[in-house]
């Protein structure tokens, strides 16, 4: 962050081009939408969590024991896909100059790209999509939409 | 009395877990048992389709991509979804505009004498009823401009339904007849404006009214959130206070599950009995407008006078039977369309297996109804007449029961949630003949007994009529066993499968505040609101003064926030640490917090001072004086106990 971002200056003329408006709103809402999608990824992994623990509810102590440690291992998939993105994006809404900007959009398509590889080839997602509860998560779909957005706004 | 399948025990072996540890031969110890594999599944792929993914970290070494295009290969499952999203919102649009079209017809045909008695309001509400899609249009608009941004210049404006109807209005001068009417009462003028153009961009489930005291109150009303509540109470136990029977596992359903007919949607038949019933409609509407012109020929013919009304009796009963043929010949199309494609499928997986001569005589069955059935509809295409869509009906409605019977044969019958009620219900029993209730209990111990033989004769033959009986009886059974005991010192109680919208079966102090209901009010000086919430639904009202009335977009945000943390109030039933607050002030203080999103965004809500500021909002012209501005009270509480913020 510049000097003039942490005073929050507006550059003089010459010194920096301000970014467009318009593109700073687009990366503002994607920001919003992917924590949007963060939270309903996390809402949905919860409720498999719930829907496994009431299905065992009955079980021998140490099975439940077992299984509790088996579901912390779901909370992997959005300590991976996490809030990074949102972050850079919202950083990137605000830098001061459109030099700036550039460079946060540059970490942000870095994000970007590891939560798509990860999303296409982490077998965990497809895991909870698959689970056997009876509880229909999608969350392959959710991030793929979520991602969508995302990209759509780095450009 | 859980009990793991196959699949869901590799699922969580995928997860590391081993689910070798532990006994339990009560509970889950079906695992891996000998009598494992006549466990009824209730959800999930059969163990034998079932392959648990091997879990294995990605390769993270090739994603430094920083200053490189992404990757095309990897952006493809991007730009599907891109592109399926973008199709769907093309196809709404089509019908939007459709619907818009629709709407100004609509508008255009009514009946000269109604239009003279109509206003604004009364005519954006009747086009709310007759076309509810038109009524979500606002909402589409701006979250399709969001998704799909490529699409913005095609997309109409968030106003469009408002806008339709004034210019519809106007093309017929309907609107100087008004004028007239209300002569120099131009408040009432701009009133009808203000709840037409809210009533035309909130979405269909807020209903709109301004009261003679210049206050815009606005409500949702919407049913209790059914949450699933956790378990955890013992099925049958005694102390001091006499025996307490649990009668936790409500679902008595036995379903039919099959896999193999994904394909097949049981609604399609119910599409067709609709349609059907649409056609006799129709019927009747074209017998009425025949009527009314054999009436008016007659008159013409006899040089009687025609009347306004006769005249414009016809022009209604001519337009009610356009607009409802024009209805049907579209969910003909629909539907028949939906009923090809799904049939055709169904079809082929049922001839798939040339050795299973029995499904596939009913693949060629199915085909031979098709094909009648298309014959039927390649007429009515040709001839479009309300008789041609009955034949179609007719065929349709053949083949689609056909394969509905064919497909609860070749299913799986399920029982395993009726088992388990079964077997809490003979639990209850027993604690009756130990408490010597010996008589009541004999009757019922009978008829749990042949409940179970009968339910051997359901999985053979799946019989759903058998079933439907079976479980009526087994709910007939648990309604005697807690007739029973309310008489006497033992006490029944509900949970498992309990429901916020149903009994409050429970003794947490979370059901007694939903079954008591709570009203949470907000009083800011330009907005207030009052949510009434109760295990009976939920009313959420706004009130604010036409004279500084709030923006669409801000009432649009806060009846999405008030519907989504009235939704969390009622999950907190499900939630085991709500459910363990003994404190009523601190469940109040739960409950509040809860609802806090609500009050924040009736805060941030804008309103409009200035009459220019009106006008460029709704999109309408304002006569004379806007209404002066002043506080309205929150909308009414129905319960005793308030959270005020």
């Amino acid at each position: 962050m510049s000097l003039l971002q942490a005073l929050k200056l507006t550059p003089p003329p010459g010194l920096g081009k301000p970014p467009a408006p318009a593109k700073n709103q687009a990366l503002v809402q994607a920001s919003e939408a992917w924590r949007r999608t963060h939270g309903q990824a996390n809402e949905r992994i919860a409720a498999l969590k719930a829907a496994v623990k009431s299905h065992c509810a009955d079980a021998h102590p140490e099975l439940r024991q077992e299984i509790e440690k088996g579901l912390v291992k779901l909370d992997e998939v959005l300590d991976t896909v996490d809030h990074r993105l949102a972050d850079s994006l919202a950083t990137a809404a605000h830098a001061g100059d459109e030099k700036a900007r550039k460079a946060e959009l540059k970490s942000a398509k870095a994000i970007l790209t590891e939560y798509i590889n990860y999303v296409k080839g982490e077998q965990l997602v497809a895991h909870v999509d698959q689970n056997p509860f009876d509880v229909k998560t999608d969350l392959r779909g959710l991030l793929v939409a979520g991602l969508t957005t995302a990209a759509k706004a780095i450009g | 009395m859980a009990t793991l399948t196959e699949a869901q025990r590799k699922w969580l072996e995928g997860l590391g877990v081993d689910t070798a540890v532990g006994t339990a031969p009560a509970t889950v110890g079906a695992l891996g048992a000998p009598g494992a594999s006549s466990a009824q599944p209730s959800a999930g792929p059969a163990a034998d389709e079932y392959d648990a993914p091997v879990l294995e970290k990605p390769n993270l070494s090739n994603l430094n991509l920083v200053g490189r295009p992404l990757d095309p290969a990897i952006m493809k499952s991007v730009e599907e979804q891109a592109a399926k999203e973008k199709k769907e919102a093309e196809e709404k649009l089509v019908a939007m505009n459709k619907t818009l079209a629709d709407v100004k017809a609509y508008i255009a045909a009514m009946p000269e004498a109604q239009m003279q008695k109509a206003s604004y309001a009364t005519i954006m509400s009747e086009v709310r009823k007759r076309f509810p899609e038109a009524a979500n249009l606002s909402q589409w608009v701006k979250a399709t401009s969001r998704k799909v941004p490529e699409l913005k210049g095609k997309l109409p404006s968030s106003k469009a339904l408002m806008d339709v109807v004034e210019a519809t209005v106007r093309s017929r001068s309907a609107d100087i007849g008004w004028g007239v009417a209300a002569g120099k009462d131009l408040k009432a003028v701009n009133t009808d404006r203000l709840l037409a153009a809210y009533m035309a961009e909130l979405p269909s489930g807020v209903s709109v009214k301004i009261g003679g005291d210049g206050v815009v109150q606005l409500t949702l009303e919407g049913a209790a959130l059914s949450v699933q509540i956790p378990g955890g109470e013992v099925d049958a136990k005694a102390d001091k206070g006499g025996a307490k029977i649990v009668l936790k596992n409500d679902d008595l359903n036995i379903q039919v599950s099959n896999e193999g007919w994904k394909d097949f949607d049981p609604e399609l038949r119910g599409e067709w009995k609709k349609i059907d019933a649409e056609a006799s409609i129709v019927i009747s509407l074209k017998a009425n407008r025949d009527k009314a012109k054999l009436e008016l020929e007659q008159k013409k013919k006899d040089g009687t006078a025609i009347t306004a009304d006769l005249s414009a009796d016809f022009d209604k009963r001519e337009a009610e039977f356009n607009l409802a043929w024009k209805k049907l010949q579209e969910q003909v199309t629909v539907v028949a369309k939906a009923t090809e494609k799904k049939i055709s499928a169904s079809v082929a997986y049922l001839k798939k297996d040339a050795k299973d001569k029995e499904s596939v005589k009913a693949g060629v069955d199915a085909e031979a109804d098709l094909q009648a059935m298309q014959g039927k509809l390649k007429a009515y295409y040709a001839n479009p007449t309300v008789n041609a869509v009955l034949e179609v009906t007719a065929a349709a409605d053949k083949v689609t029961a056909k394969l509905e019977i064919t497909a609860a044969k070749s299913g799986v019958v399920v029982t395993a949630k009726f088992e388990k009620s079964l077997d809490e219900t003979k639990a209850a029993i027993e604690v009756m003949l130990n408490e010597g209730k010996t008589q009541i209990a004999a009757e019922l111990k009978k008829k749990a007994d042949d409940l179970s033989a009968k339910l051997k004769v359901v999985q053979k033959t799946k019989d759903l009529k058998l079933a439907f009986e079976l479980e009526k009886t087994l709910k007939d059974v648990r309604g005697s066993i807690a007739v029973e005991y309310k008489k006497g010192k033992t006490t029944v109680k509900g949970g498992g499968s309990g429901s916020t919208s149903g009994e409050v079966t429970g003794t947490a102090q979370i059901d007694i505040a939903l079954k008591d209901g709570r009203t949470f009010t907000g009083d800011g000086d330009k907005l207030s609101f009052t949510a009434n919430v109760s295990n009976k639904g939920y009313k959420f009202e706004v009130a604010f003064s036409m004279g500084e009335p709030v923006e669409t977009a801000s009432l649009q945000d806060l009846f999405k926030d008030a519907d989504t943390q009235i939704k969390e109030l009622y999950k907190l039933a499900g939630d085991k640490g709500i459910r363990s607050i003994a404190d009523a002030k601190a469940l109040n203080d739960k409950l509040q917090a809860v609802m806090k999103p609500v009050n924040d965004s009736a805060k941030k809500a804008k309103t409009l001072k200035k009459k220019s500021e009106i006008a460029a909002s709704f999109g309408f012209s304002i006569q004379g004086d806007w209404p002066e501005g002043g506080k309205a009270s929150p909308p009414a509480a129905m319960f005793g106990v308030k959270l005020t913020f």
